[in-house]
């Protein structure tokens, strides 16, 4: 560590560049002590608009303030949810001065993907600076599942690369993912400034992204959606008729009740679709 | 063999209380020969040597051999086993005469007082026995026990939770069962088993009977199967003599294979047909189902028909996420159903002040007052489809295939969000006030273990608590309600009071009698 910064120095490493090296170790907080760098400077640095330079300073800073913060974090383990995957229950972690050092956690890797899953279920549940570092992980994270679960958490995401992080996850090799990414745009509130995605979403070759999108189409209240919803009525896949009746009646309830072809879900194999067509037909 | 010859004097008690009245042509002397001779599985270890009694040929201390007199004959018996002999064993003296290869056998009982013992492996086994001497000629059927599950309505006698003392840990939770049930709670350290808490989904309670004669079977879920979390719980802490542990199934497990997600209702008429132990429902996931050994081999049961209920709308995927049953006096069937309904918890929620902060809510599911929620558009639509897509066809099932009306149901509020890496699934928001424990004491009265809501500020109490009271007011009157604090170690993740703890229950069933109609035709 002495080398290095001693190398730092001799460079002339400005404090991005210090702080930004310590992206190589989890030891940020050290980086930042022997680089000199006051609270002040990281605090200067938490307003950085290079997300990785804000993480690294709230980061030390969090450390520097709160050791023992920064111990629980770096030791605290997921527990096995009832659903079968890692789940964070402990409330310490679930506030503000942890966020920076979860995101750390997570860029620093060590964890598994359900781990990795777990950070971002933490963290969504918090309102801390983390949006920037999971939209930019996305597409490094390996693991589809613990991509998707990425995704979903930027669904109340703050800050505005949220949507940019969806728009990319829509186009991702992983109909999961893609599934994801519509559920996610479906839930903002923003949604329907971004109706290109749920559009693309209703053509998907995946059930499940077209369905997701169905519903987000709906939610939205995206009158464009309407064609294709009413296409998607006679999809071979049952949660996708489902979907689309419920986004018509989203869209124009009165006008989805008078659809010949709600009318004829009235009979839908399906008994989930029938009874929905039969209740948007008013029977 | 000795220890055989020892049940003898000891298992006649066990013969089942009816006369004899079957075929039998003799004399006065001839022996009382039963109509019927019931029995149960001996899969039980009652020499706790590790080997289940079936395959543990003669082990000492089996109690589970059913006696059936010989008649008294001065000289040789033949004796012949018809129908599916392969389940099904008859000693004398301490040795097998008659099994799967041995069908047709002569004996010269020792005396007059010789007893055959008749062993069966499985449940519902069924074959007969004819027994002809010089002066006597009878037949009779054989046949075991069903498989019978428990439900609410039987009385409870043991309940058990995982327990872990100290900082992070569940004091609470336990403390909430042990001041109302004492000696009768039953808990082991987590820490042994992995943090595994769902002791609910990792067992279910069955039993087995005949006249005198109880065996406990445990069923432990193939939810684990490779010695961590819980899957040892049952063989270190339930398995002794007359309580039997067994697993059906296989492979790779999915959430339905978890118990939270194998129910019974109460004593119910459905077409007509009474089931007498109420009717087996377990839920059909969004990614799995129950796995098809165990689903065969409750439903070969007969006496309880198992019914499917739609769960894929659920993350965890288990029917005790929004539904069970209780016990009422009041109510017309004697039991309510108890099912969640979203709109009656916005409704409930704008009764009350937007402002309202609810700070437990918000590091566990990011609303910090009751606006923030009511003012949440897409949990509101979440809610809503859930409702009408999920909840309500799901109930459609039930109402159907327990054939329940309005009168049998209380709709209670209930609040879920979507939970994005669960395939858009639900989960709680409001901690699940359906997955109560019901818990029903010897003189009838039942005791509901409930996860505390926490819809209140931090310096407030349950006695504060606006959801709490709300949910009284909706409660059969006679349920005594107990509200448990579950909030980090259950309901963050993912389950309530009833995945957290399970329940023994005193067995019910004479099968053999008010449930020979569901049997159909046996020997």
């Amino acid at each position: 560590m002495i080398a290095l910064l001693l190398a730092l120095a001799a460079w002339g490493a400005t404090p991005e560049e210090t702080v930004l090296d310590a992206l190589q170790t989890a030891d940020y907080a050290s980086v930042a002590d022997d680089a000199g760098l006051s609270d002040e400077a990281l605090e200067a640095l938490a307003e950085h608009p290079d997300w990785r330079v804000r993480v690294q300073a709230m980061a030390a800073l969090s450390a520097r303030r709160d050791p023992a913060l920064a111990a629980t974090v770096a030791s605290a383990q997921p527990s096995m949810s009832r659903a079968g995957v890692l789940r964070f229950a402990d409330p310490a972690l679930v506030q503000d001065a942890a966020v920076p050092l979860m995101v750390d956690r997570l860029v620093h890797g060590g964890d598994d993907a359900q781990g990795r899953a777990a950070i971002v279920d933490m963290l969504r549940r918090t309102r801390g600076d983390w949006t920037d570092a999971v939209v930019a992980l996305i597409p490094a994270e390996p693991d589809p599942w613990a991509r998707a679960a990425m995704v979903a958490a930027l669904e109340k995401a703050p800050g505005a690369s949220a949507m940019d992080g969806i728009r990319a996850a829509a186009a991702d090799p992983a109909a999961q993912v893609r599934a994801a990414a519509m559920r996610a745009v479906g839930g903002r509130s923003d949604g329907a400034e971004q109706a290109d995605i749920v559009l693309a979403g209703l053509s998907d070759p995946e059930p499940q992204v077209r369905a997701d999108a169905a519903q987000a189409a709906g939610w939205r209240h995206i009158a464009a959606a309407w064609a294709p919803l009413v296409g998607l009525l006679a999809d071979r896949d049952a949660s996708v008729r489902l979907r689309a009746l419920r986004g018509l009646q989203k869209l124009d309830p009165a006008q989805a009740a008078h659809l010949p072809l709600v009318d004829a879900l009235c009979h839908d194999p399906d008994p989930k679709v029938q009874a929905a067509a039969r209740s948007i037909r008013g029977q | 063999m000795a220890s055989i010859l020892g049940l003898l004097l000891g298992l006649v008690a066990c013969a089942p209380d009816k006369p004899s009245s079957g075929t039998p042509q003799g004399g006065p002397d001839d022996p009382a020969v039963p109509d019927e001779l019931l029995g149960l599985a001996n899969i039980d270890d009652d020499d706790m040597n590790g080997v289940i009694d079936w395959d543990d040929v003669g082990a000492p201390d089996d109690n589970d051999l059913f006696p059936l007199p010989l008649p008294t004959a001065d000289g040789p018996v033949e004796l012949q086993l018809t129908g599916d002999p392969t389940d099904i064993r008859v000693w004398l003296d301490g040795a097998v005469v008659l099994d799967a290869t041995t069908t047709e056998t002569t004996v010269e009982p020792a005396d007059a007082s010789s007893v055959l013992l008749v062993e069966f492996a499985g449940f519902l086994d069924s074959a007969a026995i004819s027994m002809v001497s010089d002066h006597f000629e009878a037949t009779v059927p054989l046949l075991s026990a069903p498989l019978i599950l428990n439900n609410h309505h039987q009385a409870s006698e043991q309940e058990l939770a995982m327990s872990a003392p100290g900082a992070g840990g569940n004091t609470a939770f336990v403390t909430g069962f042990q001041d109302v049930l004492g000696d009768d709670l039953l808990t082991a350290p987590l820490n042994r088993y992995g943090g595994d808490v769902w002791i609910q989904d990792e067992i279910e309670f069955a039993t087995l009977t005949v006249p005198d004669h109880r065996m406990d079977v445990v069923i432990d879920s193939i939810r684990t199967n490779d010695g961590t979390a819980l899957d040892k719980f049952a063989e270190n802490l339930l398995q002794e003599p007359d309580v039997a542990v067994a697993t059906w199934g296989g492979g790779m497990a999915s959430s339905q294979d978890s118990f939270g997600n194998l129910e019974v209702t109460p004593p119910i008429t459905v077409d007509g047909v009474v089931y007498p132990y109420g009717r087996i429902y377990y839920g059909q996931g969004y990614d799995g189902h129950l796995t098809a050994k165990l689903a065969t081999m409750l439903a070969d049961q007969r006496v309880q028909s198992p019914f499917v209920v739609d769960t894929s709308f659920m993350c965890v995927g288990h029917v005790d996420e929004f539904m069970t049953f209780v016990p009422d006096d009041t109510a017309p069937k004697g039991f309510r159903l108890l099912y969640a309904d979203t709109g009656l918890a916005y409704a409930f929620l704008e009764t009350l002040d937007p402002g309202m902060e609810i700070p437990k809510y918000q590091s566990g599911h990011g609303y910090s007052t009751i606006g923030e929620i009511l003012d949440d558009e897409t949990l509101r639509d979440y809610n809503e489809s859930l409702q009408a897509d999920g909840l309500d066809p799901a109930l459609v099932t039930v109402m159907q295939d327990a054939n329940l009306d309005l009168d049998d149901i209380i709709f209670i509020p209930a609040l879920f969000e979507r939970v994005g890496w669960c395939n858009g699934t639900g989960l709680s928001l409001i901690p699940g006030t359906i997955n109560m424990t019901i818990y029903t004491q010897p003189d009838g009265e039942v005791h509901a273990f409930i996860a505390d809501p926490f819809l209140r500020g931090t310096d407030q109490g349950q006695e504060d608590d606006p959801f709490i009271a709300e949910i009284e007011s909706l409660l059969p009157k006679g349920l005594h309600t107990h509200w448990l604090d579950d909030w980090q170690n259950y309901h963050l993740m993912m389950g309530e009071v009833h995945c957290g703890s399970n329940t023994r229950r005193t067995p019910t069933a004479t099968w053999w009698d008010e449930g020979r109609h569901l049997l159909g035709a046996t020997p």
